[in-house]
């Protein structure tokens, strides 16, 4: 396994996550780019598992797993939600904590 | 070998990465995210993670990505979003990427290249997972019966009000 | 032994009126004005005979301590009494005063509704004088000094309903308040240079100061003097001061707390420097002669005793000036009498008038009030200085000291001499002769006062009948006063002239100012005009020191106050907005930014501990 390949992996994958959530409007592409920014943590952690041998990191790796499907869950129910009072999902006009 | 398919693996998962985050339809965005997964299932394949590369692709690309799909479609939320890059973007996606490399070439400072792999088996896993870490795994159920309920409620009482 | 009886006799003699003071001031609305008037006088009458029987026993002096305050430094402070010839002169005039005039003061006071607390400031005031007198220090006499100055304020102020009374009253603390300053500053000096303050050692030491110091000392003193004793510029107070009730005109500012600045003098006669005595006759020349010809204007029966009282203290400030110590105070003994004499006898007349006060309006009075015209005729004549009264023996000693001293003083004050026998039988004229000028519906019937008013001035023209003899230059044996005196304070050596040509221009002097006063109160009683105003003198000092004050307020208050302090205070808040208003502009509500700043934020984070590690 290569290291430095995983490693820069993970961090192109973590920008290309990072950058689709400060750039998108649309907060679909957001939470799917807060996913990218998750497997790309995931994928650290896998190598650095076979690093020391270890699979705990991969039992790691499993539980992160799980609370990323929670949370994505969660996060399109507050989608839906907004939906409903807004119309939209375009971050656009959600300006309420202005002042 | 295996450099040459984690080679492929990368330009599988970087290319779709890039296709999600600049596709303008959110379907677009969603299958490319699941192109992505299989990518990041293989690479654990390669690193002999067999377990865990099925269990993301299930969870991920199954679960996930399919619920995704869901609220569009149910919500109708397929509409295209307009061509016009935000100004922002070229500038932040260097910014991010250079710092991110920056700390790669940092962690990296030292430390040896190439490790071998051995492949875990699912058993091992099992072991591991149901002795030493069952109390997270228990608790893991709680945190899902929370999502859900968390869920329900909110979205249920925006319907009571309806009717 | 003596020190023992002393020691009692001094606990009373302070003690009496103070207690009296505070019991008055107890049962003031229980007591009539009779009973709060008995017990005043008697204590203040006890302590007069408490303080000749000092005299008798004691006649070489004695000195009582009587508290220990504090240790400055090297220096000792504390509270003593030291009684010796000059204190004891002082302490028996003021108490033998203050008696007559209390007791004066029951008839004249009879029917004002708050006329008990008028005994208790008066016994107040009394305790504060002799504290002055007996003092064995400049920091005793300092306090003393404040607490006349207190009492003379409320006493001003008596009749406070009426608005230019609190007017009077504040003027006369605040121009006193001046030369409490100066006192301040020479009582600062000793202390500053751990030097003792008690008057012998104070006299002793002060030669050994440095030439500025001793110049320092000595202009505070002269200060305070030109304070209390209506000297100098420091003068607009006391015509004002007559806005008080006569009895405190006659005690306050005739014969007691205006001489508290001749008493002065004398103490620290030792410490004034060669060319600070010429300004001390200085002054009190121009003032003696500034007073005397004010008084030849004045409409008001008290306005008139005022600035003559003003004129008389400038005599005695000169003598003072000129090293004639003990003519000064044989001086201030007869005209405490006489003054006082002729303060109650106006007083006499304004309560027989129904509280008329304007000489326009008097006239032809001796008829109605016989007892209080002779009385008071005794004290114009005792005032003019004609012999065998006593005026005659203290101005002639006056006139005497100016003559060693030099010739154009010895003019001018024949000068000042002339203006008060003018303005004395101008205003003696205007007053009891000629035709009457009152009408009987808004006075009444003109008529003799009580027995308690009448009483006093009969005492006090006997008084200034015999005191001359005191000390008069007899043949036989030297001047009484004098010898007693001479252990505390020396005179001025001079030459004698013949006693009968100093006899003959005293009796030459009062007929040419009898004469011209005379004219003046039947041919041009309103002469001299403007005099009413002072030409302006009182308005001119204002310029000069209350109205720079003023505007130094108001340019403080509105630059400083509200302008720099205020401004800078509002300044702040509007600078802490205005930053919280810049500030506001982050909060753009938009997700995208919130999540840039955050992201930027974990970076600097991660970075930092990435550099640090």
């Amino acid at each position: 396994m290569n290291v430095a390949g995983v490693l820069v992996l993970a961090a192109v994958l973590a920008s290309i996550g990072m950058t689709g959530v400060l750039v998108r409007r649309n907060l679909l592409v957001m939470i799917m780019g807060v996913e990218l920014i998750l497997t790309a943590a995931n994928l650290l952690m896998v190598a650095a598992g076979v690093m020391h041998g270890q699979l705990d990191m991969q039992l790691l790796v499993f539980f992160v797993m799980m609370v990323a499907a929670a949370e994505a869950a969660v996060g399109l129910g507050l989608l839906v939600l907004l939906f409903r009072f807004r119309d939209t999902i375009s971050t656009k006009g959600l300006t309420w904590l202005k002042g | 070998m295996t450099d040459l398919l984690f080679l492929a693996f990368t330009f599988f998962i970087a290319s779709s990465a890039m296709a999600v985050v600049m596709a303008r339809n959110p379907i677009y965005s969603v299958l490319n995210m699941v192109v992505c997964f299989l990518g990041v299932g293989g690479l654990y394949l390669l690193w002999g993670a067999p377990f865990l590369a099925i269990v993301h692709v299930i969870v991920y690309g199954g679960a996930i990505m399919v619920l995704f799909l869901f609220v569009i479609l149910m919500m109708n939320l397929n509409e295209v979003s307009p061509s016009k890059w935000s100004k922002w973007a070229p500038l932040v996606s260097i910014a991010t990427g250079a710092f991110s490399t920056a700390g790669v070439a940092l962690a990296l400072h030292g430390w040896p290249t190439h490790y071998a792999v051995s492949v875990v088996s699912t058993k091992a896993l099992g072991w591991r997972l149901f002795r030493a870490y069952s109390g997270p795994f228990e608790l893991s159920a709680i945190l899902f019966l929370a999502a859900v309920i968390g869920v329900v409620t909110m979205t249920r009482s925006a319907e009571k009000e309806q009717s | 032994m003596a020190q023992g009886i002393a020691q009692w006799i001094t606990w009373a003699m302070l003690g009496l009126p103070l207690g009296a003071s505070l019991l008055i001031r107890w049962f003031q609305t229980r007591w009539s004005v009779r009973q709060a008037g008995w017990v005043a006088a008697g204590a203040i009458g006890s302590s007069a005979v408490l303080a000749m029987a000092l005299v008798v026993l004691v006649p070489q002096g004695v000195g009582v301590p009587l508290w220990h305050w504090m240790t400055l430094g090297e220096v000792s402070l504390s509270w003593a009494v030291q009684w010796d010839a000059l204190s004891l002169m002082m302490a028996v005039m003021v108490t033998v005063i203050a008696t007559l005039i209390t007791v004066y003061a029951m008839g004249y006071m009879a029917h004002d509704i708050r006329g008990a607390s008028f005994f208790a400031l008066v016994s107040f005031f009394v305790f504060w004088m002799l504290a002055l007198v007996s003092a064995d220090s400049l920091l005793g006499l300092f306090f003393g000094w404040e607490g006349v100055g207190l009492c003379s304020f409320l006493l001003i102020g008596f009749w406070h309903h009426h608005p230019p009374n609190r007017w009077a009253a504040i003027q006369a603390f605040v121009v006193n308040r001046v030369g409490d300053l100066g006192l301040w500053v020479a009582l600062l000096v000793p202390l500053a240079i751990q030097q003792p303050v008690g008057w012998a050692a104070l006299s002793a030491q002060v030669a050994s100061y440095p030439s500025l110091l001793q110049w320092i000392v000595g202009m505070g003193i002269i200060l305070a003097v030109c304070g209390k004793s209506a000297q100098g510029p420091l003068y607009v107070w006391l015509p004002n001061a007559m806005a008080g009730p006569t009895p405190v005109s006659a005690l306050i500012h005739a014969a007691t707390m205006v001489t508290a600045g001749v008493y002065l003098l004398a103490r620290t006669h030792m410490m004034m420097p060669p060319g600070l005595q010429g300004v001390v006759m200085g002054v009190g020349l121009g003032t003696a002669l500034l007073g005397g010809v004010l008084a030849l204007g004045q409409e008001d029966i008290k306005r008139v005793l005022a600035f003559s009282t003003m004129s008389q203290l400038g005599l005695m400030v000169m003598a003072c000036g000129i090293g004639a110590y003990h003519a000064a105070l044989f001086h201030m003994l007869t005209h405490a009498c006489f003054k006082a004499l002729l303060f109650l006898g106006a007083g006499s007349v304004i309560h027989g008038l129904n509280g008329e006060q304007s000489l326009a309006r008097m006239g032809g009075l001796r008829h109605r009030m016989p007892i209080t015209w002779v009385t008071v005729s005794v004290g114009v004549l005792a005032m003019m200085g004609v012999p065998p009264l006593s005026g005659f023996f203290s101005k002639d000693a006056i006139l005497m000291a100016a003559w060693s001293h030099s010739m154009p003083v010895f003019g001018l004050v024949v000068g000042v001499s002339l203006l008060t026998a003018c303005y004395m039988v101008r205003w003696w004229w205007l007053t009891f002769m000629g035709p009457s000028r009152y009408d009987d519906v808004s006075h009444g019937t003109p008529h003799e006062s009580p027995w308690v008013m009448t009483v006093p001035l009969m005492v006090l023209a006997g008084l200034s009948v015999v005191l001359g003899i005191l000390n008069a230059p007899l043949p036989s044996h030297a001047p009484l006063l004098s010898s007693w005196l001479s252990p505390v304070i020396s005179e001025l050596a001079g030459h004698h002239v013949s006693v009968w040509l100093m006899a003959l221009l005293g009796v030459g002097i009062a007929t040419l100012g009898s004469g011209m006063g005379w004219l003046m109160a039947t041919r041009a009683p309103a002469m001299l005009p403007g005099a009413g105003q002072q030409w302006g003198i009182p308005w001119i000092l204002a310029c000069l020191s209350a109205h720079p004050l003023r505007w130094a307020g108001v340019l403080a208050d509105r630059w400083v106050d509200r302008g720099l302090i205020q401004n800078s205070l509002t300044g702040v808040s509007w600078g802490i907005q205005w930053v919280g208003h810049r500030l506001r502009g982050l909060q753009t509500g938009r997700l995208a930014g919130y999540l840039v700043g955050w992201v930027l934020v974990l970076m600097a984070l991660l970075g930092s501990m990435v550099m640090a590690w």
